[in-house]
């Protein structure tokens, strides 16, 4: 496949996980286009056999470590209100919120594992650490959450499925 | 037996298990109701974030940033509509259909999924109203709106609502079986070029669409392909 039609296809999900991760939408958006120039770049180190979307992930998140998380350290660590208001309905800025209050490493994890849809092998891989670290910040992470949302998770959604 | 533990459900919730270990805890689950609870409540919040972190109502992604390669003109030009159809719609599995199409079905699933899933306002008019429900909606599309009979898929009318497609009316009526499950007929003006039925696979729910003279219609619903292309075929008859 065309080298930048297979990156291009995963963009709106880089995307999504970039805003989640960073929670402004320019930040998200910058993120997005440094990993795509790089991955444009990098393509021919990229081994065919392999699966594009870890590979994408990894450069996002060693772009993100290197960069954004030093510059979000420096200035002020909240999230952009006024980029998740626009972005989102009411249920889900309580979402944003409580993904907001987990540490870094467990807001990564969590999201490349539920809205990115990876394996723990995968994520092992894309964030470097090992699969059991995966595991535990994943079980703190859920735990934070489900304490956060208890109160979203009212008697006014169904349990059917849809 | 292993301990069922935070990380095991996790696991379980994550089909992260090999088929010997999940065997085992989906005996120790059944006795436990206590553990099902805590089972439900990770799985809803996964597809919370799966489905609940979206970036489809965002100002598109401007394509002008990205380094497009050395490429002949036309070519650039291929890259960028299909870059603007892949970052309007997460995962890009709406990547080749036209955009009326894409407008119409992303809208209708998002209507299904949000009011769907309501205990208590599913609809904005009961079915109790029935003639009033469709003579509102009938005057606001512009155009007779009926409520296909389904009952001989054990599906009753529970009511319909208003929605908005652009700056237009659009309308969703919604329909419940016995056991709780819930298909929705979403109707708005439109004018996609294709009048067949097309069937669009979803995560959560999937949605046969037809265009009808100046309305597009979609069903939509977490149902079989076959189960839903009946109703879709009876609602289309009736229509």
């Amino acid at each position: 496949m065309d080298r930048w039609q297979a990156i291009v296809e995963q963009l709106p999900l880089l995307r999504r996980y970039a805003l989640s991760l960073t929670g402004r939408l320019n930040d998200a958006d910058d993120l997005v286009q440094a990993t795509a120039e790089k991955a444009y770049r990098k393509f021919s180190l990229f081994q065919r056999n392999r699966n594009i979307r870890p590979w994408l992930f990894g450069l996002l998140h060693n772009l993100y470590i290197d960069k954004w998380r030093h510059e979000q350290l420096n200035s002020n660590n909240e999230f952009a209100d006024d980029d998740i208001q626009m972005c989102h309905p009411a249920l889900q800025q309580d979402l944003y919120k409580a993904l907001q209050s987990l540490p870094e490493e467990q807001r990564s994890v969590i999201l490349l594992v539920d809205l990115a849809g990876f394996r723990y092998r995968e994520v092992a891989s894309i964030l470097h650490i090992p699969e059991g670290t995966v595991m535990s910040r994943l079980s703190r992470a859920r735990a934070s959450m489900q304490k956060q949302l208890s109160s979203y998770n009212s008697d006014n959604i169904r349990k059917l499925p849809l | 037996m292993i301990t069922v533990d935070e990380d095991v459900l996790n696991r379980l919730a994550d089909d992260e298990l090999t088929p010997l270990e999940r065997e085992s805890i989906l005996s120790a689950l059944e006795l436990d109701a206590k553990i099902q609870q805590q089972l439900s409540k990770i799985k809803r919040l996964k597809l919370n974030i799966s489905k609940g972190l979206v970036t489809e109502t965002l100002p598109p992604f401007d394509i002008s940033r990205l380094p497009v390669p050395n490429r002949s003109h036309w070519k650039v030009v291929t890259f960028a509509v299909s870059l603007a159809l892949v970052i309007g719609f997460s995962m890009g599995r709406y990547w080749t259909a036209p955009e009326d199409t894409l407008f119409v079905t992303n809208q209708a699933v998002g209507a299904h999924l949000v009011y769907a899933a309501e205990l208590k306002h599913p609809v904005e008019v009961f079915a109790n109203e029935e003639a009033h429900l469709l003579g509102w909606l009938s005057k606001r599309l512009d155009r007779t709106v009926i409520a296909p009979d389904l009952a001989r898929f054990s599906f009753t009318l529970l009511g319909g609502r208003l929605l908005v497609k652009g700056d237009k009316p659009a309308a969703q009526l919604m329909y419940e079986r016995t056991d709780g499950v819930r298909v929705t007929l979403y109707l708005a003006q439109g004018n996609m070029e294709n009048s067949e039925f097309r069937f669009e696979a979803g995560d959560q729910a999937s949605a046969f669409y037809w265009q009808d003279d100046q309305t597009t219609f979609a069903l939509i619903g977490a149902l079989p392909r076959e189960t839903l292309l009946n109703i879709a075929q009876a609602s289309y008859d009736q229509l």
